[in-house]
């Protein structure tokens, strides 16, 4: 039960933190946006109550900073500068690093006070409006300076928060100052998520209502009453906030109070009454809130004016020398006794005290006018729109509608798709074991209707394959959304103004796939804007557009994925790749020199080539491109590359869209089945016996231009090479990347879907052989991995220069270790 | 002892011997059915076959204990053990009967002309003295990683 909680709650962070990116990069990008704002504000909101929930202190504090942060920005009190979002972006990477902390270890041990101190001193600064900008306590807080007030120790933090916790509850009582009651209220736990309009003081908020709703002392499962309660209102009238926030968890520790703002033209008493039908519902106040509020507001403001800035520099001054706790962390901690009592209520709240009938009941009744309505009305809508993945209740309103998801296990999937696996391997045996019995019971009228039977499963079975498949499936942006986030750490750490176009965001493919290929794709995004892309005034002195262009896109391609990374940077120079290889041993001179560029350009997948000096030297394309190429063909990928120096690099990848059940030729090498997956089959010949040649001892073949290696595949797998009849031999020719091999086949039976299954690891590796399936006769198939099928190749013989550098490849790989390089690629 | 007694055992067939599996180890009994080569260097590794959608490697007890196998009697069995989590069959000649052992004696070095370490013991049953298999030792294949 607990890891279940635990499972969800690492969900839920995970996708807030996504969510919280995005956000933060579109902040970023494109500014202050009402929105924008509004939408971190709800992540981080969500988060501190979910980690709250869930015992996570640290967690909590930090989201609870943030959110302090986020509110003064939408508050326009604090402008969106690089810092700020910067600092958001630490704070985002540090709660990154406490979900890891506890998905592994099941706490958090990261010491978060640093990233906790600049987003107070960030809040403290748009709270203390007195001080300039840069005002030394926020600066020196931004620095991480000892005695900032962002280093006192816990305890000092606490006992200073005791000694003004009594001297605020005086200036409560005498005059508040602005700043510190805004703080007061985010700080406390009901700055409501989903209130697209805060009581802020430019507003008029006359017409709001405010009811106070006590529920029945012995009500069970108060939040989900006050969830009933709350739809009931949405049905009558508009509910701008409630306190607590409306979360999952809103009433707990015996607090059987809520308060919900809201709008509507109902009168106070048709609303009462509605409100005290409600099941366990005590007692119901209502009061119009609006002017009152506002006047008292206004009141206030004036009134501490003239204190407030002296106040305020010594209260810095004191955080300077760390004598006192700052003002963020005094509300922060100070105030947990004030939680979901507070914000838009507050100013109100004195006057609970001293009597609950209002003189805004009578007047606030009719007060309510169209216009007004009209005129907010597209506003809020717009914040709805705005926001995103079920923070707020509204938007999860409208998802639920539109969007109907749950969530799933993995291994659910998988055990799913193996079962579906199944089925089509006994499906491919039913019907080789229908068209048998057909000649014995032909005339049977029994054996039309399990033709007909087994006809229909087929088609209900592949339907299901279909859609398993495709519940596995997942948009590719999963993977594409990261690279925004990266590509501006990069931009910024290497000062090049980059643009990143993200293309076919919504082509699906599977999760395996997925996962298996983001390494690959960003280790090809880094190489782009590391090397690729030029300086910024290199670039102007070329005549190129000042911001250099990364595009990544991805798009279905028949039973295929095609992603493509893209820059348009200075290319790679063949001549350059060559002498670098050339000085690296890879090649000789004379092989260089009869290389094509093509083939010279291919080098940089060979893994001696990439080492960390030629990153500076030449091109710097290359950096782990070996790496890049195992992984891809480990997936039965495809990769390719083509630039134009000077232009830009463009590199290709062909992916299947799933792992599990692969489209495979059929073949026979004597007696025995073999499957090679479609994706590495590039064409199928048939060649006359004779045209068989030799060079340099080895059999090759002339297929169009290109000569190509010839392999029977039989010597390596003791198979004897069977005697052809005529005088054709078949030729399969694969192909992994730009290598091309021709293998010599006995027989060639077909394709069809196959089922990829391991073959355990009591057989453990077999060179050659990636996995197996099981054919329609029931018997077992091995599936030929094609790379490893050039390794068995070229350790039998090499002889050609060319293989010189491919013999290299292979020994690095069979030894494990670097045979040029020093390992530097990754 | 009194595990030992209790526990019951299957008798294999193997050339004129026969040795006993303890019936904890056994998943289930099979027919011999179609095996797919692997190229292995396991020498005794006779391949993989499909059992009900699972691949299970196959090892020939005869060619483990280096007895001729060029033919298969036709009472040849596959008998599955579970071997550190996969399911791995072992060909014999037949499987005859399940049986209890009264007392187990250490095995001696070489039993029936087969090294000693193969086997847990030697049990004494009503049909008399019948070594007891080491399907651990029988299954690993310490060449392996010696030639890798």
């Amino acid at each position: 039960m607990r890891s279940e909680l635990m499972g969800a709650f690492l969900d839920e962070v995970e996708e807030q933190l996504q969510l919280l990116e995005m956000n933060i990069l579109q902040l970023e990008q494109e500014g202050e946006s009402e929105q924008v704002i509004q939408s971190i504000f709800r992540t981080a909101h969500t988060l501190k109550g979910s980690s709250a929930t869930m015992g996570f202190e640290q967690m909590k504090d930090l989201t609870h900073e943030m959110e302090n942060v986020l509110d003064q920005i939408r508050r326009h009190r604090l402008p969106v500068s690089q810092d700020l979002v910067n600092v958001l972006f630490e704070c985002l990477d540090m709660l990154g690093v406490l979900k890891t902390e506890i998905e592994r270890t099941g706490t958090t041990h990261t010491n978060t006070d640093r990233i906790a101190a600049k987003l107070r001193a960030l809040a403290q600064y748009a709270g203390g409006e007195s001080a300039p900008p840069g005002a030394p306590a926020a600066s020196a807080a931004f620095d991480g300076t000892p005695g900032s007030g962002a280093f006192v120790s816990d305890s000092g933090v606490r006992q200073a928060i005791g000694e003004t916790r009594g001297r605020q509850e005086e200036r409560n009582a005498d005059a508040p100052m602005p700043q510190n009651r805004d703080a007061a209220s985010l700080g406390s736990d009901g700055a409501a998520p989903g209130t697209s309009q805060g009581p802020g003081p430019a507003e008029p908020s006359a017409r709001r209502i405010e009811c106070r709703v006590l529920l029945a002392d012995g009500c069970e499962m108060k939040s989900a009453r006050a969830h009933v309660i709350y739809q009931t209102l949405s049905g009558i009238a508009r509910v701008l906030s409630t306190m607590p926030p409306m979360d999952d968890d809103m009433l707990q520790q015996g607090n059987r109070e809520i308060i919900f703002v809201v709008e509507t033209d109902l009168g106070l008493d048709e609303l009462e009454a509605l409100l005290l039908k409600e099941i366990d519902v005590e007692d119901v106040e209502l009061r119009c809130g609006g002017e009152n509020v506002l006047e008292q507001e206004q009141a206030a403001e004036s009134r501490s004016q003239p204190g407030a800035p002296l106040e305020e520099l010594v209260r810095q001054a004191l955080v300077r020398n760390g004598l006192a706790p700052n003002e963020a962390d005094r509300h922060g901690s100070a105030r947990p006794e004030f939680a979901g009592y507070e914000p838009s209520v507050q100013a109100s709240s004195a006057q609970d005290s001293e009597g609950h009938n209002v003189p805004g009941r009578e007047s606030g009744k009719h007060e309510f006018e169209k216009d007004e309505y009209a005129k907010r009305e597209p506003v809020r809508q717009d914040s709805a729109r705005g926001t995103d993945a079920g923070t707020g209740r509204k938007e999860a309103e409208t998802q639920r509608k539109t969007v109907q998801t749950i969530r799933v296990d993995v291994e659910r999937l998988d055990n799913l798709m193996n079962l579906v696996g199944e089925l089509v391997i006994d499906q491919t045996r039913i019907v080789q074991l229908s068209s048998m019995l057909r000649d014995v019971y032909h005339a049977d009228e029994a054996f039309e209707d399990l033709e007909q039977i087994s006809n229909h499963i087929a088609r209900v079975i592949s339907e299901l394959q279909e859609s398993v498949m495709k519940t596995r499936m997942l948009p590719i942006d999963r993977l594409f959304s990261r690279f925004p986030r990266m590509v501006r750490d990069l931009s910024q750490e290497l000062g090049k103004e980059i643009e990143l176009v993200l293309d076919g965001k919504e082509t699906e493919l599977d999760r395996t796939v997925i996962e298996e290929i983001s390494d690959p794709l960003i280790h090809l995004v880094r190489n782009s804007i590391d090397h690729g892309i030029e300086s910024r005034e290199e670039r102007l002195k070329l005549g190129k557009p000042a911001k250099g262009m990364v595009r990544l896109s991805a798009m279905h391609q028949e039973n295929h994925v095609v992603i493509t990374v893209e820059d348009d940077g200075r290319g790679i120079w063949p001549d350059r790749i060559k002498a670098s290889a050339v000085a690296k041993g890879l090649i000789t001179e004379a092989a260089a020199e009869s290389m094509s560029d093509r083939e010279a350009i291919q080098l940089i997948f060979s893994p001696g080539f990439s080492t960390a000096q030629t990153v500076s030297d030449v091109s710097g394309r290359g950096v782990g491109m070996d790496i890049v190429r195992t992984h891809i063909e480990k997936l039965n990928g495809l990769i390719d590359v083509e630039t134009k120096p000077g232009q830009g690099t463009k590199f290709t990848i062909k992916l299947p869209l799933t792992l599990a059940i692969v489209n495979g030729l059929l073949i026979k090498l004597g007696q025995f089945t073999y499957a090679l997956p479609m994706s590495s089959v590039v064409e199928i010949v048939r060649i006359p016996q004779e045209d068989i040649q030799s060079v340099k001892g080895r059999p090759v073949v002339q297929i169009r231009e290109q000569v190509m290696p010839l392999v029977w595949i039989h010597d390596h797998f003791r198979i004897p090479r069977v005697k052809r009849p005529n005088r054709n031999v078949f030729v399969v020719v694969v192909g992994i990347a730009e290598r091309r091999l021709g293998l010599v086949v006995d027989e060639l039976i077909g394709n069809q879907d196959i089922v990829v299954k391991s073959i355990g690891s009591y057989v453990g590796k077999v060179e050659g052989v990636s996995g197996a399936t099981i054919l329609g006769d029931g018997s077992v198939a091995l599936i030929l991995d094609v790379v490893g099928l050039m390794k068995l190749v070229s350790i039998a013989d090499v002889t050609s220069m060319e293989d010189a550098v491919f013999a290299a490849d292979e020994q690095k790989a069979a030894d494990g270790q670097g045979v040029f390089g020093n390992g530097s690629q990754h | 002892m009194e595990s030992i007694t209790s526990q019951q055992y299957v008798v294999v067939e193997l050339g004129t011997e026969k040795h006993a599996l303890s019936i904890s180890e056994i998943y289930e009994i099979i027919k011999i059915q179609k095996i797919t080569q692997v190229p292995n260097n396991n020498p005794f590794l006779e391949g993989v076959t499909n059992l009900r959608g699972k691949i299970v490697p196959i090892v020939n007890l005869r060619k483990r204990f280096g007895l001729d196998d060029t033919q298969l009697p036709k009472n040849s069995r596959i008998v599955i053990v579970r071997h550190k989590d996969e399911m791995i069959g072992i060909i014999v000649d037949g499987v005859s009967q399940v049986t209890r052992f009264s007392d187990i004696q250490p095995s001696t070095d070489i039993v029936s002309g087969i090294d000693g370490q193969y086997f847990n013991g030697i049990g004494r049953s009503e049909e008399g003295l019948i070594s007891i298999l080491n399907i651990e030792r029988i299954l690993t294949w310490t060449e392996v990683r010696e030639r890798a």
